[in-house]
């Protein structure tokens, strides 16, 4: 192998790390906590602090479940970031622009359970009000800071479309479809003004309908970045016929 | 290919579109006893994007799977609007 | 004329199709949900709907059908060698695009100018939420026509200059045909 050959076995195990943050998601913040789909904004504060005296120790080994498997963000979205290195002619900008952003999209997501266990901290002693705030913060944290992962979408859509190799890494769909990801999670941007309703952080377009195209996506890039990288293997395996390695 | 630009297809497309724009904008103030005026208006609609997909999108013209994803959509979409709408009267 | 070809032709990719048809089911998807919420509350969408202006709305429309012709007529004087219409006509419809942002601001402004904002009631929450999704694809398709219209066409209408404008005339009939339904929704209807 040379510099330039993406190792196929880390290449895999990067992905298979994003299938598990997805699964682990449901099991721990789903089934655990509780928290999908999100407690009401219209909760009042009293109520939603019953809801973590109630559920503190599920709450406390969900979050720290999930702050160990949301890490695997980053190395799911690496492997992605790899080929579009590969794709990338030049300067490697529209990589850095990708690493840089997936650096920050996974803050985003440590703090979600982060913050709670924090709140589950000391949950009995404080003021309700305090815990509405936190609460509401953690939810804001996960869809309100929707715009990296858009732009994240469009550079990838971006880096496909100008794919110069031939074979090409990905299908030219993937790129439109980026692009149609990026535009669909924009309703996330809504929970800022409703409590109740569709556009709240619990309702049926801003959280479900948000949060389903985002898994989506994340199903959808983890299929097509397995196929480049047996493609890749493939590629590896004939120039190394044509000329073996030292 | 014809080499005119305006006294063309799709300007008598967007002729007939502005027309049923006007015609939707008068049914929605009028009453009829037969039918919903609303359930008209989207109908019409449906019709004016049917035009747009069609000419202006050239599905015309397009491969076989197209028009029937387009197509299954436009009736699709335009049932279950005009469903809801009128089930809520 | 166009009706001579005989064989079937896929304007653009398939990728914008996806893209396209993707976003009618999407909106279609919104559009129910609207409707649910307004066959519980059938009075107060009665009543909000009346505080849109009709006329506004014509306006933007007639906006949104010509700026539809320019690009078919565009499309039209590519595929002829006329290229100086196609860019004359991808900027006429870029420049109905930033118009129809224009009003839509307009009527915005107005409406928030006399307390109707988003939280006033349900109607008010998708009035200003469709057309503001809808508005984002509108900033989008601009940027795309205005794109498209410095296009070099020195050598001619090659492959790929072709399905590019083709895509994104793809793009803008869709954001037209979005609009003619959600008119018909928030506007027309009763």
């Amino acid at each position: 192998m040379n510099n330039l050959d993406l190792h196929p076995g880390i290449m895999r195990a990067f992905l298979w790390s994003g299938v598990l943050v997805v699964i682990t998601l449901l099991f721990a913040q789903g089934y655990l906590m509780g928290f999908i789909p999100p407690p009401s904004p219209a909760l009042p504060a009293a109520k939603l602090a019953q809801i973590f005296i109630d559920n503190r120790v599920n709450i406390q080994i969900g979050t720290l479940i999930q702050c160990i498997f949301w890490s695997f963000w980053n190395t799911w979205a690496i492997a992605i970031a790899m080929f579009i290195r590969r794709m990338e002619r030049g300067a490697p900008i529209l990589t850095y622009a990708s690493i840089a952003n997936i650096g920050g999209g996974y803050v985003f997501f440590i703090l979600i359970p982060m913050t709670w266990a924090v709140i589950a901290f000391r949950c009995q002693a404080l003021d309700p009000n305090i815990i509405q705030v936190m609460n509401d913060w953690v939810w804001f944290d996960w869809l309100f800071t929707w715009p990296p992962f858009a732009l994240w979408m469009v550079i990838i859509g971006v880096a496909v479309l100008n794919d110069y190799n031939i074979p090409r890494v990905f299908p030219r769909w993937v790129g439109f479809f980026n692009f149609w990801s990026a535009l669909l999670i924009f309703p996330a941007g809504l929970i800022a003004f409703f409590k109740t309703g569709p556009f709240a952080y619990d309702g049926a377009i801003s959280f479900w309908f948000a949060v389903a195209v985002f898994f989506g996506w994340m199903v959808v890039m983890t299929v097509v970045t397995f196929r480049a990288v047996t493609a890749e293997e493939q590629r590896q395996a004939r120039a190394a016929t044509i000329r073996p390695a030292k | 290919m014809s080499e005119r630009l305006v006294l063309t297809r799709q300007t008598l497309v967007w002729a007939l579109l502005l027309g049923f724009t006007i015609v939707s904008w008068a049914i929605g103030h009028t009453h009829f006893a037969w039918i919903s005026s609303g359930a008209l208006v989207l109908v019409l609609a449906f019709v004016k994007v049917t035009f747009v997909v069609r000419e202006f999108m050239e599905v015309r013209h397009a491969p076989l799977w197209l028009k029937f994803l387009t197509g299954t959509w436009i009736v699709v979409a335009c049932a279950l609007l005009v469903i809801l709408y009128t089930n809520a009267l | 004329m166009a009706s001579d070809r005989k064989t079937a032709h896929l304007p653009g990719e398939e990728g914008i199709w996806l893209f396209v048809i993707g976003d009618m089911v999407m909106f279609t998807a919104l559009f129910a949900i609207m409707l649910h919420y307004r066959s519980k509350n059938l009075e107060v969408f009665g009543a909000a709907h009346r505080l849109l202006d009709q006329r506004l709305g014509l306006v933007n429309t007639a906006l949104m059908l010509s700026s539809s012709w320019c690009v078919a007529t565009a499309v039209r004087s590519a595929r002829t060698g006329r290229f100086a219409a196609t860019r004359a006509l991808l900027i006429a419809a870029a420049l109905c695009g930033i118009l129809f942002a224009c009003i839509k601001y307009i009527e915005w402004a107005e409406k928030i100018k006399v307390g109707l904002n988003p939280t006033t009631n349900d109607f008010f929450m998708f009035y200003f939420a469709l057309t503001g999704i809808h508005l984002v694809h509108v900033v989008i398709g601009t940027v795309v026509l205005i794109f498209l219209s410095k296009t070099r066409w020195a050598q001619g209408a090659r492959g790929n200059t072709m399905r590019n404008l083709e895509s994104g005339a793809t793009f803008w009939h869709l954001v037209d045909l979005l609009w003619i339904v959600l008119f018909a929704l928030l506007y027309l209807v009763p």
